[in-house]
């Protein structure tokens, strides 16, 4: 069987890496053809997926010169090789009718190349066996997001944020670097082999563990790793942030089930990391959601939200190999999983929907739209189902994931009474998430059109129509029927820790088959209310209005004030800036009233820092007049103080 | 830690009876608050079967539905019975047993209740007024604020029960007045309080309030009428009326004889209706600035339960 998972794997890796280049010969085709080499890739990788997860041993990749050794495929592998590729591959069908030739000549192929080369070193990164070929992926999977997300030059904006991005992908890479080498002391070597015996050293695992799990939670965008991650997926073409928000920061998360991984017996403080970094990212991030105006930097905190969702999963899963408790385990492994799935499916659906109603609008601002469920209702249907699975609500998938960690945190009470934390740091998220999910489905698919509905010309395109609908379909399929990836699930917990038993907490639990008998239930009760709807006569009216005369849709309710409640009862840590409106006088003047949520990590923490940085290299900068001859004492000098320093320590 | 999660503990009569009472108990709760606040004003007041006949009255009329609708104006009050009759068959009630229980159904209640409160939500959003609009923000506002007190109680009655499951969790909990009365008593009083804001009542919200700028739950149905309206009050019915069960679940005792116990059931329905009745004619409603202040306590009162659970273990 090995030689078929190798080959599958390569022909994906290389299939993905190469889908572009037909576009540079032949522009028409390659729009078809870089799609649909992306999807047999994905095709590939699934089969290859299914395989190891079936034979149940990791198989190991030969390179062509080096040999065995640097690539291998185990069972967390494969679960993360099927969302690096499914997503890229959905994304690429929309992009065809989202980002296409006619309306962008200059990039639509370049895009094209990047996404390709985006899975192909995700990929990379997954099956990764060794320290150089991890950080190789890497790069490129960072060096690729940055072109994608530059794919519209002549945006400032998007140029601003990809140099955000690229700092915080090199400080990330920086810290990654520097933790391999921590691990590789001692003459470990860089091969992923040595690892387990070296986190067990306690000098090392400190160490190792503060550098990885910056580099991991910079890329994952947990808190206050996040500073990259709002700007940058708002400016990115949609189908562009669908993948960055459905799978790129997932390397980051990926990084933490390999830390999970490599250290069987962390000490229980590893857990309480976790749990404050998923808690914070948790309920920071969709606090600060709230506060958004903007659709896709609305979209774009909640990936912050949901990062922390799986980063409770894994504190869960920390503490209970900590304390020996496989149910906990199994459960927040299981839950982390799924989540890691099903955040990729459902935030990949909102963007894409996002980016058909920004396509038809023009605009991400949610107070200018409003009524864009009746112009373009697939569309509108659409999202509405994946803000009630991002709210983790029940026969969705989102609610799959999340009943697993409280489970695993219930069942851990008993022994680590920080499980309570979590428990209600879910709680607190969940609530939060369906406030502001209500808000978006609210403001801009329901109700009267505002100023820039008007200019929908009617439902998107069906290339971008069928992706979206394939990402939902995935989306209720494993909200009904969640027993279908217990397999799945328990084939890649397979490789965590040995003598753990994955089936542990997961098989013998009745929860999933009882949800599904239960949604059966549903829908015969649903029915016998339909058929009462159906054969009522109905009158159509305007809405209440109190007999208001001359109602407009400036009257509705905006997102801002929507939001306003809760985002005034959050004010302690969310800091909100408002202005009142001046009303003064029997005719008041016109006037504005502004609230605006900001990042406090990144305004009121790093900018700052970053400008007294730049404010010292400034007045240092004399030292840099450009002229050869300095730089020459320089160096000699240098060179000098080098000798002396050497020869006085002997 | 044991699980109590086999399929259907219950035989097909016991679920029968759940069934029934949870179908045609809920308007009935309703009714014996109006009779208690009437009685608190001195007045007759309307008969306790009221929100039966109004159920039957409207059922027949025909709708009125507004031009700005989609869908989703009609899923609101649906998803409000469907998710009624599934949470029904989650909660214990006369025989402190569920017809569904598994490890970790409390998360799928509160789950359920959520997709309820997305639904009508997007219903009332859908009308585009800015009424309900209002209506809606602070729903979930108070939803929101109100979640963390509802799961740290669940985490004390984990601790305390050392079961996952809902029924055999409140089951052992209840015996357990003796040694743990203090931890249940906070609990009791925390939930109370989630109680009466996700049904939104005095102090919360007054169901009776004439003006639409003061209502929370009243004004996200303004729209809604005929059959669409029985459904949003029958299943705002049913929610209150499971809410409580939850509650007397806690703190009912088990008798072990069944027609004793449902009839125990069925007093401490009426009672936990007259205490409902009863802080609503002696109390006012609150400003609404002051509400997240008691919501916040009530989280307060079940992570000190936790807290208590955990010492007393």
């Amino acid at each position: 069987m090995a030689p078929v998972i190798e080959g599958c794997l390569w022909a994906a890796l290389l299939g993905a890496a190469l889908s572009g280049v037909p576009g540079y010969w032949d522009r028409r085709r390659g729009a078809l053809l870089g799609p649909l080499i992306l999807s047999l890739s994905a095709a590939s990788a699934l089969v290859a997926a299914a395989l190891v997860w079936g034979s149940g041993a990791p198989v190991a990749l030969a390179l062509p010169i080096a040999g065995a050794g640097f690539l291998r495929c185990d069972g967390l592998s494969a679960w993360f090789l099927v969302p690096v590729f499914l997503l890229p591959a959905l994304s690429a069908w929309y992009g065809k009718a989202y980002w296409d030739e006619d309306h962008h000549p200059e990039s639509a192929r370049r895009v094209r190349l990047w996404l390709g080369i985006l899975a192909a070193s995700m990929a990379l990164i997954v099956l990764a066996h060794h320290a150089v070929v991890f950080l190789t992926g890497w790069e490129l999977a960072a060096l690729a997001s940055w072109f994608l997300l530059n794919g519209d030059e002549s945006s400032e904006e998007a140029r601003r944020a990809g140099w955000l991005y690229l700092a915080a992908a090199h400080v990330g890479t920086l810290a990654l670097m520097a933790g391999f080498c921590v691990l590789g002391g001692g003459g470990a070597g860089l091969g992923f082999d040595a690892y387990p015996a070296r986190w067990a050293d306690s000098a090392v695992a400190f160490p190792a563990f503060c550098l990885l799990a910056l580099a991991f939670g910079i890329k994952a965008g947990a808190i206050p790793g996040h500073i990259w991650l709002p700007s940058a997926h708002a400016a990115a073409p949609s189908h562009i942030s669908a993948v960055m928000s459905g799978i790129v920061i997932k390397m980051g998360i990926y990084g933490f089930f390999r830390m999970i991984q490599w250290a069987p017996h962390p000490p229980l403080w590893w857990s309480g990391v976790f749990l404050a970094l998923g808690s914070l990212s948790g309920i920071w991030g969709v606090a600060l959601a709230l506060g958004q105006h903007d659709l896709k930097r609305l979209l774009a905190y909640h990936s912050v939200e949901n990062i922390g969702i799986i980063l409770l999963g894994i504190a869960v899963a920390a503490a209970g190999l900590s304390l020996g408790r496989p149910a906990l385990v199994a459960l927040g492994l299981a839950g982390g999983l799924l989540h890691t799935w099903n955040h990729g499916l459902f935030k990949s659906l909102l963007f894409l929907a996002a980016g058909a109603v920004i396509r038809a609008t023009g605009t991400r601002e949610m107070d200018r739209l409003g009524g864009v469920g009746r112009l373009m209702p697939v569309t509108g249907f659409l999202f509405a189902l994946g803000a009630a699975a991002i709210c983790g609500l029940p026969p969705l998938n989102g609610f799959a994931s999340e009943i697993l960690v409280y489970l695993g945190a219930f069942k851990g009470l008993a022994d680590w009474p920080w499980a309570g934390a979590v428990v209600a740091s879910l709680a607190l998220i969940g609530a939060l998430a369906l406030a502001c999910f209500t808000k978006v489905v609210g403001t801009v698919f329901l109700g009267n059109p505002r100023v820039a509905s008007p200019h929908i010309a009617g439902e998107a395109p069906r290339t971008m129509r069928w992706p979206m609908a394939a990402l939902a379909g995935f989306c209720l399929a494993i909200g009904l029927a969640p027993s279908l990836v217990v397999p799945l699930l328990k084939a890649s917990m397979g490789a965590f820790a040995p003598g753990f038993d994955a089936a542990h907490g997961l098989a013998s639990w009745s929860g999933f088959p009882m949800m599904s008998l239960l949604y059966a239930v549903l829908l015969a009760v649903l029915l016998p209310l339909l058929w009462l709807l159906a054969r009522t006569r109905r009158r159509a009216e305007v809405t209440w209005d109190c007999g208001y005369a001359q109602p407009s849709a400036r009257v509705q309710y905006t997102a801002v004030s929507y939001a306003d409640g809760l985002v005034r009862n959050l004010r302690w840590f969310l800091w909100p800036e408002r202005s009142k409106p001046k009303v003064e006088g029997i005719f008041p003047a016109s006037s504005r009233g502004v609230v605006r949520v900001t990042d406090l990590v990144m305004e009121r923490g790093l900018a700052p820092i970053a400008n007294g940085v730049l404010w010292i290299t400034h007045r240092l900068r004399f030292l840099q007049p450009g002229r050869i001859q300095l730089y020459l004492i320089y160096m000699a000098a240098t060179l000098i103080f080098t000798l002396f320093w050497a020869s006085s320590h002997g | 830690m044991v699980e109590l999660g086999a399929l259907f503990p219950m035989g097909w009569f016991q679920t029968l009876c759940h069934v029934v009472a949870a179908l045609a108990l809920p308007p009935l709760v309703l009714g014996i608050i109006n009779k208690t606040k009437a009685a608190f004003a001195g007045k007759v007041g309307p008969p306790v079967l009221q929100l039966y006949y109004d159920l039957f009255k409207l059922v027949q009329k025909r709708m009125v539905v507004s031009r700005t609708t989609s869908w989703v104006f009609f899923a609101g009050p649906v998803g409000a019975v469907v998710v009624g009759v599934l949470v029904s068959l989650l909660v214990p009630l006369g025989d402190h047993r569920a017809p569904v229980s598994f490890a970790g159904d409390m998360v799928l209640l509160v789950a359920l209740l959520g997709l309820s409160r997305f639904l009508t939500v997007g219903a009332a959003l859908d009308t585009g007024s800015p009424f309900e609009g209002m209506g809606a923000a602070r729903e979930v506002t108070f939803a929101a604020l109100a979640e963390p007190g509802l799961f740290l109680g669940l985490c004390a009655l984990v601790v305390l029960s050392g079961q996952a499951a809902l029924a055999p969790m409140l089951a052992a909990a209840s015996q357990a007045w003796g040694a743990q009365a203090g931890t249940l008593a906070l609990v009791l009083l925390g939930w109370f309080i989630v109680l009466l804001v996700e049904n939104c009542r005095i102090p919360f919200d007054d169901p009776n309030t004439h003006l639409e700028l003061t209502m929370i739950h009243e004004v996200m149905i303004l729209d809604h009428s005929g059959p669409l309206l029985a459904m949003a009050l029958y299943g705002a019915s049913m929610k209150l009326f499971l809410l409580i069960s939850l509650l007397l679940a806690l703190c009912l005792p088990r008798t072990g004889n069944a027609p004793l116990d449902w009839g125990l059931f069925l007093a401490g329905v009426g009672a936990a209706a007259v205490l409902v009745g009863v802080v609503e004619s002696v109390i006012a409603r609150l400003r609404l600035p002051r509400i997240p202040l008691l919501l916040v306590s009530a989280a307060l009162f079940t992570g000190f339960a936790f807290l208590l659970s955990l010492v007393k273990r």
